[in-house]
């Protein structure tokens, strides 16, 4: 550090200038973490007078608990189609935007507004547009002839993941429209008109040259889209609330409904944990495919 | 015409098609919210407004106006008192802001510090903040709750503005000191050789070169506090320090009475102040976001 400073005391007082941020983000996140932690390992429901160590029997009851299953699999359920269809949409829009065309700022801006709604209006908007007498989406359907009679989407057991998969596809699009688009950008020129060059088509360069280049982005977007998709909360409270019969019932919902409904806090820190060990694994998984050099 | 200029309107069309059909079910909520329940419950839905008055929900909302039909006939999930979403913009504004500010001023020198200084580890922590991005909220809900009860904040925006704060740090000291890196340090060398101390170089070099990077920073943290519900509609008990989204989410109960036109209305309200900010500061938010994801 000797180059870095003028004199002693100006390092020491730097060093006293990083404090602030470090120790509020430590007070914020780091601690409350290692509460939770210890939270789970209690027996601890605010209707009790006071919580007993149970150790690990939490998580063991955990694997009993068949709304904890179905909460898993509903995750992955949503997690599995939220993430394909984002992909598959945001990666299409990335590739209409990534010539030089006049306007395209105002499409990008344009198409970022979904993402720039709060969760909790996308989720009261698509309630509204699945709306089982009053929504346009049963209207159209009705319309389009593909079905009779207006059909209950959000209330039916069936459906009502799909509503919230279909609210929450259409907000986050944009955004990995955008991860898609940085990484289009990054594929230089010349690999393109040489190929031209070469007399592929347009199909052929996107099959062979474009796809393989973006692999370490497919891999970026899909793994941030799915710790993404694992923090979901806001949409399902505004379209389902774990709703009907923990149909839409996903690991996070189900720590607020255990924590803040039945007053179980131990079980509900128990869970939360499980949820960070899995986006652990997939951040892990995000952090060595960013740091990974692509071969050209 | 020729083939390219074919091509291209061929591309403007199909282009314009997508982003209108993603569009379409925020323009549909736009246009709803100008009508009453009245239109809102015909069949086939409507889009001509309200004949008479199309601001009379805005007005109810805004100005907490008495609406055409008695709102007592509606089931009391929603308090009267939320009506008056003028008090949740307010609340929102000062989260909002208090937050970017806080976050800011306590961020430009950990982000100066990743972006020049060569320290040990310090790897180990740009990968720790990376991760910390990703944290989920919703795991430390629980010790937040009987943290926030602990020290009196319950109900207290502060408490809101704290937690915020030490949620967005990471985001903002990476962003920061990306942008931190792009200034050329010949600048910032030259005026050590003249004498500045470190502080001086940050403050009166770096920063307001680095101005449109901050700004767009600042625009990203204003989005993200704005938007924030899950901590707001845990901590916030009464309806007076009730934020935006909170507010928003007393009019999405499940009860059959919901007055439908108002919380369509309420859910515009919500989305103006962002959707205006991205709007105006696409250029901004995208290099930021994308600048933070792609190292």
């Amino acid at each position: 550090m000797g180059k870095f400073f003028s004199t002693k005391i100006e390092g020491k007082i730097w060093l006293l200038l990083n404090l602030p941020a470090f120790l509020l983000s430590f007070f914020i996140l780091l601690i409350p973490l290692i509460y939770a932690f210890y939270i789970s390992l209690f027996d601890w429901k605010l209707t009790k007078p006071s919580k007993t160590f149970i150790a690990f029997a939490g998580y063991r009851e955990l694997f009993n608990d068949p709304i904890f299953i179905k909460s898993f699999e509903n995750t992955i359920i949503y997690v599995v189609w939220v993430v394909f269809f984002t992909c598959i949409l945001g990666l299409l829009f990335a590739v209409l935007l990534n010539r030089n065309f006049r306007g395209r700022g105002i499409f990008r801006s344009i198409l970022f507004i979904p993402w720039a709604i709060m969760p909790i209006v996308v989720g009261l908007l698509w309630t509204w547009i699945f709306n089982s007498r009053f929504g346009v989406f049963n209207y159209l359907l009705t319309k389009m002839g593909l079905i009779k009679e207006y059909v209950p989407i959000l209330s039916s057991e069936s459906y009502a993941m799909y509503g919230v998969i279909v609210a929450s596809v259409w907000r986050d699009i944009p955004f990995a429209a955008l991860l898609f688009l940085a990484g289009l950008q990054a594929i230089p020129d010349e690999y393109y008109e040489s190929a031209l060059v070469d007399g592929a088509t347009k199909f052929q360069v996107f099959i062979r040259i474009t796809l393989p280049l973006l692999s370490n982005t497919l891999m970026l977007v899909v793994t941030f889209e799915t710790m993404h998709a694992l923090k979901v909360f806001d949409v399902i409270y505004a379209m389902t609330t774990g709703g009907p019969a923990n149909a839409t019932t996903v690991l996070s919902w189900y720590v607020y409904s255990t924590s803040f409904t039945r007053y179980d806090l131990g079980k509900g820190s128990a869970i939360g944990i499980i949820i960070m060990i899995i986006t652990l694994l997939f951040a892990l998984l995000y952090v060595k495919t960013l740091y990974r050099k692509v071969e050209y | 015409m020729s083939k390219k200029t074919i091509n291209k309107m061929i591309f403007y069309l199909v282009l314009s098609l997508l982003v209108l059909i993603l569009l379409s079910p925020f323009l549909w909520l736009i246009i709803q919210s100008f009508q009453t329940n009245i239109e809102l419950s015909s069949i086939p839905p409507r889009i001509k407004p309200h004949q008479k008055d199309p601001f009379i929900n805005y007005r109810v909302l805004l100005l907490q106006e008495k609406p055409e039909r008695s709102l007592e006939a509606f089931d009391s999930a929603v308090p009267p008192e939320a009506y008056f979403i003028f008090k949740g913009i307010l609340n929102s504004l000062i989260v909002a802001l208090g937050t970017t500010v806080v976050v800011i001023v306590f961020s430009c020198v950990p982000a100066y510090t990743f972006a020049r200084l060569k320290f040990r580890y310090k790897n180990l922590l740009l990968y720790a903040l990376l991760l910390l991005r990703m944290f989920p909220i919703i795991i430390i809900i629980v010790p937040l709750f009987v943290m926030i009860n602990k020290v009196g904040l319950m109900d207290n925006l502060i408490a809101l503005i704290i937690c915020y704060s030490g949620f967005l740090i990471p985001y903002a000291v990476w962003m920061l000191s990306t942008y931190f890196q792009t200034i050329p340090f010949e600048i910032e060398e030259s005026a050590i050789i003249d004498g500045c101390s470190r502080l001086q170089v940050l403050t009166k070099i770096t920063i307001p070169l680095a101005k449109p990077g901050v700004m767009a920073t600042a625009i990203f943290l204003i989005l993200i506090s704005w938007n924030e519900f899950l901590l707001a509609a845990i901590f916030m008990n009464s309806v007076s320090s009730y934020t935006l989204p909170v507010i928003v989410s007393t009019f999405t109960s499940q009860i059959q009475m919901t007055p439908y036109d108002l919380m369509i209305t309420s859910g515009v309200i919500g989305a103006i102040v962002p959707v205006i900010l991205v709007l105006f500061f696409q250029r901004s938010i995208i290099s930021g976001l994308t600048g933070g994801a792609f190292k």
